[in-house]
């Protein structure tokens, strides 16, 4: 695992509360949503050790990492309720908070849409802009032996550029509540570096949804057909001089089935075990874990009757640019007339396409 | 809004000095337009060598011995900022400021966008030199007695343009028939 360098920075040295979120951001990911991340599950003297056990550490190392950036040495001079209202302590607390989150973010966001997207971080004030190459190649002609030069041909460059936008997470919490303890720093964090990370996947598939549908024909194939999925692989391959993959729901890769339909499985086979097959007549099919439609109870956000190929090896289509860093702020509860700690933390990004790559899609229904 | 861009596929200008010129306009010119150089500037100005463009004119000396703007496309954005973007049909000649110019002859290859000429395409085939106009215009015939280009071919120029579909833009191959 990897820290940003603005995170090390800020661990003045010290990373291992970071790293140890880190772990533990990835072990929570891999037990509530797409299971495959790896984690430690053993202590330095090789014990077993829970997601609870290191919820535990990682409470203590908060506290402990927060009086070192708010300057503060002993806690136990004054009651909790006192100490919870210290201005150095609320600012540390959230400064924590949204390095936190840098800590983990980019790591999230590959997971999920890293096979078409590519993440760039500019400073604060910037504009992303990447440049694009043009996809041609020129075109060669046949000549006379008394001839100097042929046509004077050139093609251009391009340029897409993104603006991001700031978009702010706010949370409340009543003093009641925290001084019953009935809130836990750790999952509060964890939850809103989770939603920022399903936000920014959201928008960059949102992005990469639209350019799909509108692929001209000859990239587009209605209906599931095995000798036109080879077909689209084909072009795709080439134009990209990569190999195409198929990237798709496991609901959209059950279509992806021989021409004959007089196929016989046995119990242990892939296609039975995972629902799908790993790889077809030679392109690869890769899936794409499913995000919950929040806005929406229990709908789902990728399109099960769409199935994608790309060349990621040829280029990311979909850019999504962050800038600067994640801001948190907080006001304290005497802060408001009715006692309640409001928390926000903001992080700006964009998506958009940004490609010279070629991709295809095939419209199941 | 796009504006013209020309490639010189095979030109005498480039073998030619005498068919090339500095040029400035009094209204911002297009790559592709084409302009009578009758006055040139001032010594003062250490503008002797630059030409200065007016549209063609039916008046004296009419639609003939025209020049065409080629200027190599380097953008200035917002009137303020060169080369930050690369598009070149983002490109056009600001007022005042010199550009190159050359002198198409007959035989003369070159490639334009479609934004490079004006008129409707349709049918057409031919591109004609018109009063007070800086575009060649789209035409069934090719005029008589003034700057005109043939079509030879209908083709593309490649722009990484970043989007997931086509990123060429419809070109035409012309052919220089006429200067005069």
């Amino acid at each position: 695992m990897t820290l940003p360098l603005h995170v090390i920075q800020f661990a003045n040295g010290d990373t291992s509360f970071y790293e140890n979120f880190e772990d533990a951001f990835a072990q929570y990911r891999s037990e509530n949503f797409d299971g495959k991340k790896s984690f430690v599950t053993k202590d330095a003297d090789g014990n077993p050790v829970s997601f609870s056990q290191k919820e535990k550490i990682l409470n203590t190392q908060f506290k402990a990492e927060i009086m070192r950036v708010a300057g503060i040495s002993n806690m136990g001079e004054f009651p909790l309720a006192t100490m919870a209202s210290n201005p150095n302590l609320i600012w540390a607390t959230y400064a924590i908070v949204g390095a936190l989150i840098d800590a983990v973010v980019p790591e999230a966001i590959v997971d999920s849409i890293g096979v078409y997207t590519e993440v760039k971080n500019i400073s604060w004030g910037e504009t992303a802009a990447w440049d694009i190459t043009a996809r041609d190649l020129f075109s060669v002609s046949q000549a006379g032996r008394a001839k100097r030069q042929a046509h004077v041909r050139k093609d251009y460059r391009g340029q897409v550029t993104l603006n991001p936008e700031l978009n702010q997470i706010s949370v409340g919490v009543s003093l009641y509540r925290v001084l019953a303890g009935q809130e836990s720093l750790s999952s509060f964090v964890m939850k809103a570096a989770q939603s920022i990370s399903v936000a920014m996947s959201r928008d960059a598939y949102a992005s990469f949804a639209a350019a799909m549908d509108a692929l001209p024909a000859g990239l587009t194939v209605t209906g599931w057909s095995s000798s036109e999925f080879i077909t689209l692989a084909q072009t795709v391959s080439a134009w990209n001089s990569s190999k195409a993959i198929a990237v798709c729901t496991e609901l959209a890769a059950q279509s992806i089935l021989p021409a004959d339909a007089n196929y016989r499985y046995f119990l242990e086979d892939d296609f039975v075990k995972l629902g799908y097959i790993r790889n077809y007549k030679g392109t690869d099919i890769i899936i794409l874990p499913q995000i919950a439609k929040f806005e929406t109870e229990f709908q789902l956000v990728l399109d099960d009757t769409k199935i994608w190929l790309l060349s990621p090896a040829a280029g990311k289509m979909v850019k999504l640019a962050i800038e600067g860093n994640t801001l948190g702020s907080t006001s304290g509860h005497y802060d408001n007339a009715d006692l309640q700690s409001v928390a926000t933390i903001a992080t700006a990004w964009a998506t958009g396409i940004a490609t010279a790559a070629v991709a295809g899609i095939v419209e199941l229904s | 809004m796009a504006f013209g861009v020309i490639q010189k596929y095979a030109v005498q200008a480039q073998n030619v000095d005498a068919l090339n010129r500095n040029v400035e306009s009094a209204t911002a010119l297009e790559n592709g337009m084409v302009f009578q150089l009758e006055t040139m500037g001032t010594v003062a100005n250490r503008e002797d060598e630059v030409w200065v463009a007016t549209a063609p004119a039916t008046s004296s000396p009419g639609l003939i011995d025209l020049w065409m703007l080629a200027e190599p496309e380097v953008v200035i954005t917002g009137a303020k900022y060169r080369n930050l973007d690369p598009d070149p049909r983002n490109y056009f000649l600001a007022i005042g400021t010199t550009g190159s110019a050359f002198k198409p002859e007959v035989g003369d290859l070159i490639l334009g966008n479609a934004d490079a000429f004006t008129g409707t395409k349709s049918t057409n085939t031919f591109v004609n030199a018109t009063n007070a106009d800086f575009q060649l215009t789209w035409g069934a015939t090719q005029t008589a007695s003034v700057l005109s280009f043939k079509l030879r071919q209908t083709s593309h120029m490649s722009i990484g343009l970043g989007t997931l579909g086509t990123q060429r833009i419809t070109a035409y191959m012309m052919e220089c028939v006429a200067t005069r």
